[in-house]
């Protein structure tokens, strides 16, 4: 096979060219919508993230699920909603999205600090706060998901009606 | 298992021999057969007589260009310092007890790898050994040599009966150019495809066998179709 | 009678050692943002891992050779030793997220951060791996994985919607909010799951560890063929279970704490302390498989002695790279990576090292030379070869698709 081993030093090179063409024809979206798409993206798991530490909360109410793994699922979701906030928070947005980075981020942190408190009362076992805590939970959680809605279309012209 | 020992009859060596694993009598793992020893006897026969192992047989099996030939520079910068660098392990054929799906050795393990001593020519060498024609065109390489028991006063050896020669395509170690009714059938259609330039060469039908250049020459129809070794 | 049993135990355990922790996160993901319309990938992917497995099996049994013997036979060094890079690559890869799954799933009942676990689990593994017998280790942690039928009863007692579910399992579709190439990329690592490399590795190293000869083939294909669709029963299970709970939430599930919520809406603590079981069993029993498997394949392609069914001096240079796997992976976790991403690079990467694991066993079932009367019939063949094709496009498939979609997001 000394013919082929010439070859076969090119398979490499040519398996590298293929994924970064391929890599590079990540759907050509401009500046405006990748920023919209990545919102989405990290609304979308801070409402996950919201949801589940609402159902676990529910959960326990019921008697369903013991402490410390409520404790983890906290811990968890708290570091989710972190990693979706830094994400989105860290990137540049265009312009004609100012107004929807400003509503997102401030959602999001407003998420993140619902579920530290929950967090916190979760450590300290302040069960009779879960309730209430959950009801909270619930409208982020809507609120969230109104938003990954809103999400879906481009950016309206800042003189036209929202 | 199938009951005969490859070693009394006919076989390929890089296809029956090659890479297998080498089992001791209490049935404990050896090493491989990275390499095998060939000696050319005093009637010029060539044959087979022993197995090599170890890095210094194995290195030299990843081929002379590319990667090979670094992993090979890699090895030697490694171990500059010792004399021994090239001189692989060696295990007699003298020892081997039977050939089925692994090397049965009659002995036990301990101790049984020794060093060679002495360069000797081994299998590696003739692989991929250009073929050509006696006006130089390229006729292929050795894929494979064919080896078969011989009873020789006073004892017995393995002897080089034949190359098999061809393009040097891969899979040319699965065996399908030899055995037209392995399948599954698609796999055996491609390869056999591929492969459809082997054929066998008889070791007295070679005009030359130049070990120094790395080449051999046959003359013109001495490449004959090819059939599994003991049929 | 003692036949049966020994035939029975073999079953269950190959259904409780059949989900690892690529099984359990990519189906729980697949459930909660697909719901069962992939279900068809899982058995797309069991039958396949049952024609190699039976295959590698059957070779093991008649020749006493394990795969990667084969593998270096068939490809010779060169080649050999790049499948032996590529394959080694992909199951220390998933050794590291199965250690991972094991400290995940212990820190759902100990609220000790998983990275502490991890040097522990490791420890553990380790000896498992150097002192505990074959057979048992595999009996033991194959038995407590049955734990995960409690997915399948908390399926059950969440009373789905049925007739819906059977319709999207049937289905070749994709729910309206998603694109072609997502349900792709999510298929592809679904089949990536399900044909995990190290299994054909392990699963025939442990018949020459067992000693199998062909008198044992009957009994390997009763657990290949009855144990492993069952096994992928439960992860349908598994799928179906974040299918109804997270479904209707439109959450996408990233950690083992939500992969056990369906099952404590269902049935409470118990059956939430029977699913960390489970969980703890599968990881474990998938940690040890790929830690050994880490070992058999480099002992394979060098012909050192390797297993367990001899003594650990006899083996030495075995369990030393072991011991070096096992401080490996603990150092990658260590490092905080979180597990439930490696796991999904592993089960991608698997989808790549498959053809080069497969493809070599697919010919030498069919060396006369090798198995003798017990070769390939043409079921066997037919399948392999059609399996091989499935096998070569994931391959291809698979990087360019997690990088178009950013792994799936």
């Amino acid at each position: 096979m000394r013919g082929a081993a010439g070859t076969r030093a090119a398979w490499p090179a040519a398996l590298v060219l293929v994924v970064a063409v391929t890599g590079g024809c990540a759907p050509g979206t401009p500046d405006g919508d990748s920023w919209r798409i990545d919102a989405q993206r990290a609304v979308s798991d801070a409402a996950a993230q919201v949801h589940t530490v609402e159902l676990a909360l529910r959960l326990h109410g019921r008697g369903r699920v013991f402490d410390r793994y409520l404790q983890t699922v906290l811990l968890d979701a708290e570091k989710g909603v972190g990693t979706a906030s830094d994400a989105i928070g860290a990137e540049q947005p265009p312009r004609a999205e100012r107004k929807r980075y400003d509503t997102v981020t401030g959602q999001l942190d407003e998420a993140a600090g619902l579920v530290a408190t929950t967090r916190i009362a979760v450590v300290d076992r302040e069960t009779d706060r879960y309730d209430a805590l959950a009801d909270r939970l619930a409208e982020a959680g809507e609120a969230l998901l109104e938003l990954e809605d809103e999400l879906q279309h481009p950016p309206v012209a800042s003189t036209g009606a929202g | 298992m199938t009951d005969d020992d490859r070693l009394a009859a006919a076989l390929d060596a890089v296809l029956h021999l090659l890479d297998r694993q080498v089992v001791d009598v209490d049935g404990l793992l050896v090493c491989k057969v990275d390499d095998v020893e060939l000696t050319e006897f005093d009637d010029g026969v060539l044959g087979a007589t022993a197995l090599l192992a170890g890095p210094a047989a194995l290195v030299p099996r990843y081929g002379d260009d590319g990667y090979g030939r670094i992993l090979r520079d890699y090895w030697h910068r490694l171990g500059g310092q010792q004399a021994d660098r090239d001189d692989p392990y060696r295990i007699d054929l003298a020892l081997v007890e039977r050939l089925g799906s692994g090397v049965e050795l009659s002995v036990p393990r301990d101790g049984v790898l020794v060093r060679q001593g002495q360069r000797a020519k081994r299998l590696n060498d003739l692989l991929q050994m250009p073929v050509q024609d006696r006006d130089g065109l390229p006729v292929g390489r050795v894929l494979d040599v064919r080896l078969e028991h011989e009873t020789v006063e006073p004892g017995e050896r393995i002897r080089v009966t034949g190359l098999v020669v061809g393009r040097g395509r891969p899979g040319s170690y699965l065996g399908y150019d030899r055995r037209p009714d392995m399948g599954p059938w698609l796999v055996s259609r491609i390869l056999r495809f591929l492969h459809r330039h082997s054929g066998f060469v008889a070791l007295g039908d070679l005009d030359e066998l130049d070990w120094e250049a790395g080449v051999i020459r046959v003359h013109e129809g001495a490449l004959r179709p090819l059939v599994a070794a003991g049929s | 009678m003692k036949k049966f049993f020994a035939v029975a135990l073999g079953i269950l355990t190959a259904i409780g050692g059949f989900v690892d922790i690529g099984d359990l996160v990519t189906n729980a993901q697949v459930g909660a943002r697909f719901g069962l319309s992939m279900g068809w990938v899982v058995v797309l992917g069991v039958l396949g891992i049952c024609v190699f497995a039976e295959m590698s099996g059957r070779v093991a049994a008649v020749s006493g050779r394990a795969t990667f013997d084969i593998v270096r036979e068939r490809l010779g060094p060169r080649m050999g030793m790049a499948n032996l890079t590529a394959s080694m690559a992909v199951t220390l890869l998933t050794f590291v997220a199965e250690i991972g799954g094991v400290a995940l799933s212990l820190q759902l009942v100990s609220s000790v951060s998983y990275l502490l676990l991890v040097p522990f689990v490791a420890f553990a593994v380790w000896l498992i791996l150097w002192r505990a017998r074959f057979s048992l280790m595999e009996n033991v942690l194959g038995l407590f994985g049955l734990a995960l039928v409690v997915f399948g009863v908390a399926l059950w007692q969440l009373g789905p919607d049925w007739s819906r579910l059977l319709h999207q399992l049937a289905v070749v579709d994709k729910p309206g909010d998603e694109q072609w190439r997502t349900w792709a990329y999510y298929a592809v690592a679904l089949f990536g799951a399900a044909l995990t490399p190290y299994e054909v590795f392990f699963f025939s190293s442990g018949g020459v560890e067992e000693r199998w000869t062909a008198k044992d083939i009957g009994t390997m294909r009763a657990n290949v063929f009855i144990g492993f669709p069952l096994g992928g029963l439960l992860s349908l299970a598994i799928a179906g279970s974040t299918a109804v709970v997270f479904g209707p939430l439109d959450a996408s599930v990233d950690t083992l704490g939500q992969v056990g919520l369906p099952v404590a809406l269902a049935l409470g603590k118990i059956g939430l302390a029977v699913a960390i079981i489970g969980f703890v069993a599968a990881t474990l029993g998938a940690a040890c498989e790929t830690g050994l498997s880490v070992g058999y394949s480099i002992a394979q392609y060098r012909g050192w002695q390797w297993g367990k069914y001899v003594r650990p001096d006899v083996a030495a240079r075995f369990h030393l790279v072991l011991a070096l796997a096992t401080i490996l992976a603990t150092g990658v976790l260590l490092t905080t990576v979180d597990p439930i991403l490696v796991t999904e690079f592993s089960v991608v990467f698997s989808a790549v090292a498959l053809p080069l694991t497969y493809f070599p066993i697919l010919v030498v079932a069919n060396d006369p030379d090798y198995m003798g009367e017990h070769v390939n019939g043409r079921m066997a063949n037919t399948l392999g070869t059609v399996y091989l094709g499935l096998i070569l496009v994931a391959a291809v498939a698979a990087i360019p698709l997690m990088v178009l979609t950013r792994m799936g997001a």
